[in-house]
């Protein structure tokens, strides 16, 4: 299925400068109301903004480098739209690295399907990985000419997901050299399961998972007790903590790592990480960290989409 | 040739078990298959000397000791006694020695040293006790308790299959001895480890406030688990009158079986429950001992032994005694006594002997007492070295064979006494 088959040119977006992000998807919302599927289902533009907006609440949809994906989804709505904007000026998105975007596409999905909405995202991504459609597009203020832009380019959204589509980045690692404590705080202040350990290079060497920095404050003879409720009154893990404290990444980290390319399909992914019981999948595009995988950005990004 | 392929290979084998370094079983295992491709005589004349039924007894212990194990049973037994004695910290170390003999006497030295080590060193840092001392005093009292039974040690159970004792007769011969030495080395502990045990009033409060009845993860296993295993004791113990002698390792293999499948275990589960490498191990050092023995070295040694001692039988329990404590430091112990017990048969016929017994029980004392001072000659000490390393507790063997030794020797010399007492000067 070409891409500009779900987007019609009333729902594309150019040329304009919303205030912040909730004006934007006010304004994308309204311009996604004449699309055939929002017709049809007869559900009115308030609600459809409402589940966007709550959406966005419990989850930023701003994923770095330029990008933001807004979406719901809406019981009832009859198939896929697609909405896009294409921003001159940037704008802040809250987005995971910081980074203002300007190209915004918000998908509303039905209940049923939501990996059709993925493989739009993907798509889009692709797309405009091509540097110099990008900068064309964002040069161009007529919606027809962008729709027949995205036309001419033929993209096909009916593509496998694969890992670089739904990996994160910006991407955190660290060096051998790293004292552990600043390992915890970056894993802790930024939800990570899993960090990776890296050479100058950027060629992955280990990584440290929140489970091995448990390991530090649990003594290896309690893992072996069949339980420790017993005792009411004796707490070491300060103790072993404290002496590790001063431990560098490279000494607490394993070598224990799944590493996959950016063509990894999502089987391939999914496999990984719940029957190989990998914490984090780290994508290579040769040898070189691209991009991270872990089990909630596969729940956040498939099941909870 | 081929008498000196073997013996390479079982000096290889000796020399790296004897110094820790790498795992034994896969260099034993290596060694059995050397001797049996170059082997003079048919391959499979050299699988015989495996013992089936020592393989169903080390089955049988393993499974039994894990589901056990898995109920949370050994830390119960530790804290309860730890609270019982108030937290003080030598009678708590005492309680904890006491349950490591009893459990090895039931469930095998290594069995028990593998369950008891973890909480052991729990309470040692709760109480602020020395851990390393604690931990080498209790192997030193598991290795004591499995010599009182059949099923207590590798050693005793190889011996007692292999020459057809009954566990009633075990237990009936080296209850006097093991439990004199016993009371000796707690005597000598106490005097000369009791300082070093003394617990601060906030440390025993930390024990007082212990609530033990949670300790048991699994009750209704534990439940489950309690008749047929107190069953399966009481065949093993009086059961050789009802099915005949040598079936002992069958027995235990099915009481642990029927416990399971009562426990609610699936067959593969239970399996999961044997450690494979020991048996392996077993097998791997019995090709070898078989490899020596068809090599006719063996018989070699039994007759130089025979003329060396006049043909006068009368001392040989104190020299097995003192030689196999002595070679037992150095000398892995499973592999010593499979190498040991051929060695007895071939000695008993040539001295035309009636009673072997008194060899036997010889026997028995000298590897447990040797083998309890060596860090890498028993598996059980092997698994307290490995799990105290694991835990930042680093026990260097030489410091442990030197702490055990004075314990070592009284123990010989009161086990030389009983001997000479009872079978030499009757």
């Amino acid at each position: 299925m070409n891409l500009a088959t779900l987007i019609s040119v009333d729902s594309i977006i150019s040329g304009v400068e919303p205030a912040d992000k909730w004006e934007l998807l006010d304004m994308m919302v309204d311009s996604m109301s004449t699309s055939s599927a929002v017709r049809h289902s007869g559900i009115p533009q308030e609600r459809i903004l409402d589940a966007v907006v709550k959406r966005e609440h419990s989850n930023n949809t701003g994923v770095g480098n330029g990008y933001a994906f807004p979406h719901a989804r809406i019981p009832g709505l009859k198939g896929l739209a697609v909405g896009m904007a294409f921003l001159q000026k940037p704008l802040n998105y809250e987005s995971m690295d910081q980074v203002p975007v300007n190209i915004v596409c918000m998908i509303l999905a039905p209940d049923k399907n939501p990996t059709m909405a993925l493989k739009v995202m993907a798509q889009v991504v692709r797309l405009f990985s091509d540097q110099r459609l990008k900068e064309n597009i964002l040069k161009v203020r007529d919606n027809r000419t962008i729709f027949n832009i995205l036309l001419e380019a033929g993209a096909s959204s009916d593509i496998p997901i694969m890992a670089r589509d739904i990996m994160n980045s910006p991407l955190l690692d660290v060096r051998r050299d790293t004292p552990i404590y600043e390992v915890i705080q970056l894993m802790a202040s930024k939800h990570l399961s899993a960090l990776p350990v890296v050479d100058e290079h950027g060629n992955i060497e280990g990584h440290i998972t929140g489970a091995r920095l448990f390991q530090l404050g649990m003594p290896e003879f309690m893992t072996r007790l069949k339980g420790v409720s017993f005792i009411c009154e004796f707490e070491p893990f300060e103790k072993y903590f404290y002496e590790k404290s001063n431990s560098l990444a490279g000494e607490v980290m394993t070598s224990d790592f799944c590493a996959m390319s950016t063509v990894a399909t999502l089987l391939e992914i999914v496999y990984a990480l719940t029957t190989r019981n990998y914490p984090m999948i780290y994508v290579l595009e040769g040898n070189t960290l691209v991009g991270m995988i872990d089990q909630g950005t596969v729940l956040e990004q498939i099941i909870n989409f | 040739m081929y008498l000196f392929i073997v013996i390479i290979c079982c000096l290889t084998f000796i020399l790296i078990s004897a110094s820790g370094l790498i795992n034994k079983t896969p260099v034993a295992m290596l060694g059995a298959c050397l001797v049996m491709l170059f082997g003079a005589v048919a391959d499979h004349t050299l699988l015989i000397p495996v013992d089936l039924n020592v393989v169903f007894m080390l089955m049988g212990v393993m499974i039994i000791g894990d589901i056990l194990a898995d109920t949370g049973v050994f830390e119960w037994f530790a804290i309860a006694s730890a609270k019982k004695m108030h937290g003080n910290g030598m009678l708590t170390v005492t309680a904890l020695m006491v349950i490591a003999a009893v459990s090895s006497a039931l469930l095998s030295t290594p069995v028990t040293l593998v369950y008891l080590i973890p909480v052991t060193i729990l309470l040692a840092q709760i109480l602020d006790l020395p851990v390393k001392p604690v931990l080498a005093m209790q192997a030193y009292f598991a290795g004591l308790g499995g010599s009182l039974t059949l099923v207590g040690s590798p050693v005793n159970f190889m011996t007692g299959l292999f020459f057809n004792i009954s566990f009633l007769e075990v237990l009936r011969e080296m209850i006097l001895p093991v439990t004199f030495i016993g009371s000796v080395w707690l005597i000598l502990i106490w005097i000369f480890k009791g300082r070093s045990l003394v617990v601060s009033t906030g440390n025993r409060e930390h024990i007082m406030k212990s609530l033990p009845e949670k300790a048991i993860t699994d009750r209704k296993t534990l439940k489950r688990a309690l008749i047929p295993v107190s069953v399966t004791l009481i065949v093993l113990i009086f059961g050789t009158s009802w099915f005949g002698r040598g079936l002992e390792g069958v027995i235990l293999l099915f009481g642990a079986l029927v416990t399971g499948f009562l426990c609610r275990f699936k067959i593969t589960p239970l399996l999961h429950k044997v450690n494979w490498s020991v048996i392996m191990f077993y097998g791997s050092v019995c090709i070898l001992v078989g490899g020596l023995e068809a090599g006719t070295l063996l018989p070699g040694v039994g007759e130089y032994i025979f003329k060396y001692s006049g043909g006068d039988f009368k001392w040989l329990p104190l020299a097995v005694l003192c030689g196999t404590a002595l070679l037992a430091v150095f000398v892995e112990n499973i592999a010593l006594t499979v190498l040991m017990l051929p060695l007895i048969q071939l000695i008993a016929v040539r001295f035309q002997v009636t009673d072997i017994r008194p060899v036997l029980w010889a026997l028995m004392l000298g590897i447990m007492l040797g083998g309890s001072i060596s860090l890498y000659g028993s598996a059980a000490n092997f698994a307290l070295a490995r799990l105290a390393k694991r835990n930042k507790y680093k026990i260097s063997g030489t410091k442990f064979c030197a702490g055990g030794f004075p314990l070592a020797f009284i123990g010989l010399m009161i086990a030389a006494a009983w001997l000479y007492l009872k079978y030499i000067d009757k």
